[in-house]
């Protein structure tokens, strides 16, 4: 009976938690991007919104709550009404495997971290299932961009997602926590970066943003969408932009690692939410800081950039791991020099090829601007 | 038999496997029918979740739905109207009936011919993932096969993009 009630409750607080980070990361998003772009954001709407409005989000919840649901007159009722439910569904299932503490965690599947990444395609299914059903054209416009987009930057995410698995040994989020005795991003700077970049464009946020690209498409996939269905799409968007964030803290930089965790152990969540809203802060700053690109640079960017070298990554990680461990250095601490020093080489590679690349295109350009006067 | 929390949910994981199975193959419209289909692989990803191999289950919602299911949208995608209301043609419908009635006779042939083992090949606690990463790569185990077929895969990946390669 007793691990009954323990399921309820962790179900319960794992229902709870995301939804209330959202509509505080809401508000802390508003409040960024407002700074960003010169403005005060959210500042007072009536005295009952609290100083710094901080609760406008709670307002804006009941507002779009009591707003009507209206079905185009074409949509597919059943898929369109479902598309919700199966966004917040697969934002709310990874909140179940990341690993607050030492033993503070919903479950610890030994398939781990690949749990998460079998999540992602369902997000990718919502999408598809509003855009279809919406019979929208802006919509199934922002559906053929998520899913080129999705689809293609999984692959660099997965492959960067291979090393601090391959360092650690294990699947599981709390082993590889764990492993870290250094955060794995300062063993790792270009893969974490790797992994940076594409969980941006997973879960499209600028500059990777050409899913919804409100300047062009109304609002992508979930244009069709309003009252609380709009709201499951935007509270997803920001549970799942936090959810990315806490992985990523989990991955790279040492989870709820942290000073005095050992003597304290509810020191362990603060750590692992201060790590997340960090990297959750740059992600706001890349949206108010960047621009739009265009799906074929981004797909390019993907293709010809970030999966080579994350495979070049792999390869070279691989073997100069083994390499120092069969030179004696056991020890994650002891390895870290040999692996900075093969993020470094190929970085000067990666740099090198970039340069002589771009320098080929240059004079390409610049033939076929002079080419009239030749004549 | 005695009911137990393991009985009752597979039992009820498998109703609605068939069930969402069946609507798959009744379904008029192709999307709906690859929505059904990913419906069909969850459902068989809870069924290994029951017999305790979460890897084959995380690989069968990988491969499945985050591989054939988002091919197959991609293809109706990009091939017929994404938007469109054309239902499915009903023109092949007789030679897929045929080729999967003998599917479904083959199938259950087999199921009833290969003495299947009662008891688990590996005791429970040694049947992790560790044991079958080792299995897959060591050379007493199925390195040979594994290699093998990633060489398939890539000579596959080659011959795609010299298909799709512009001349």
């Amino acid at each position: 009976m007793e691990i009954y009630l323990r399921y309820i409750l962790n179900s319960l607080i794992l229902l709870i938690i995301p939804f209330a980070s959202a509509l505080i990361l809401i508000w802390v998003a508003r409040k960024v991007i407002a700074r960003i772009q010169d403005r005060l954001g959210p500042n007072s709407s009536g005295s009952w919104a609290g100083p710094y409005a901080i609760f406008q989000t709670l307002a804006d919840a009941v507002k779009i709550l009591t707003k009507e649901l209206i079905i185009p007159e074409g949509a597919d009722r059943v898929v369109f009404l479902a598309a919700p439910a199966v966004v917040v569904a697969a934002a709310l299932l990874v909140w179940l495997v990341i690993p607050f503490g030492p033993t503070l965690q919903g479950m610890d599947p030994d398939i781990g971290i690949f749990y998460v990444v079998v999540l992602t395609p369902f997000t990718l299914f919502s999408m598809i299932m509003a855009g279809w059903s919406s019979r929208n054209k802006y919509a199934s416009l922002g559906t053929f961009r998520a899913v080129a987009q999705m689809v293609s930057y999984e692959i660099p995410q997965f492959l960067s997602l291979l090393l601090p698995i391959m360092l650690t040994g294990s699947l599981s989020l709390q082993r590889l926590v764990l492993a870290q005795q250094l955060p794995f991003a300062l063993v790792l700077p270009i893969p974490a970066l790797i992994y940076f970049l594409a969980m941006t464009a997973e879960v499209g946020r600028l500059p990777f943003e050409q899913a919804e690209a409100d300047a062009e498409i109304v609002a992508g996939y979930f244009t069709e969408y309003s009252g609380m269905m709009f709201g499951a799409f935007y509270l997803a968007e920001f549970i799942n932009n936090f959810s990315a964030s806490l992985i990523f803290a989990t991955l790279f930089l040492g989870g709820w690692r942290g000073p005095w965790v050992e003597q304290v152990p509810a020191l362990g969540p603060v750590w692992l939410v201060l790590k997340g809203f960090l990297v959750f802060l740059v992600l706001m700053l890349f949206w108010g800081a960047m621009p739009r690109l265009r799906i074929d640079h981004i797909l390019n960017f993907n293709w010809k950039l970030l999966t080579p070298l994350a495979l070049a990554m792999l390869i070279v990680i691989a073997w100069v791991n083994r390499l120092a461990f069969d030179l004696g250095a056991t020890t994650l601490a002891a390895r870290a020099p040999w692996l900075l020093l093969a993020n470094l080489g190929v970085g000067i590679v990666t740099w090198g090829i970039l340069r002589l690349v771009d320098r080929r295109a240059k004079r390409r350009r610049d033939a076929q601007r002079f080419e009239p006067f030749l004549e | 038999m005695t009911l137990g929390f393991g009985q009752i949910a597979f039992l009820v994981i498998a109703a609605l496997t068939v069930a969402a199975a069946l609507a798959m193959v009744l379904a008029r419209h192709i999307f709906h029918a690859i929505l059904l289909m990913i419906a069909v692989f969850v459902g068989v990803a809870a069924l290994y979740v029951l017999l305790g191999v979460s890897f084959m289950a995380g690989m069968q919602l990988f491969i499945y739905v985050g591989g054939v299911s988002v091919l197959a949208v991609l293809a109706i995608m990009v091939t017929r109207g994404f938007m469109g209301d054309r239902p499915r043609p009903a023109r092949s419908t007789y030679g897929a009936a045929v080729v999967a009635a003998s599917v479904f006779g083959g199938l259950t042939w087999l199921i009833l011919q290969v003495p299947w083992p009662s008891e688990p090949l590996v005791p429970a606690p040694q049947n992790d993932l560790a044991v079958l990463g080792q299995v897959l790569v060591s050379r007493a185990g199925y390195a040979v096969p594994f290699e093998l077929a990633s060489l398939l895969l890539f000579v596959v990946l080659l011959g795609a993009l010299y298909i799709a390669r512009e001349r």
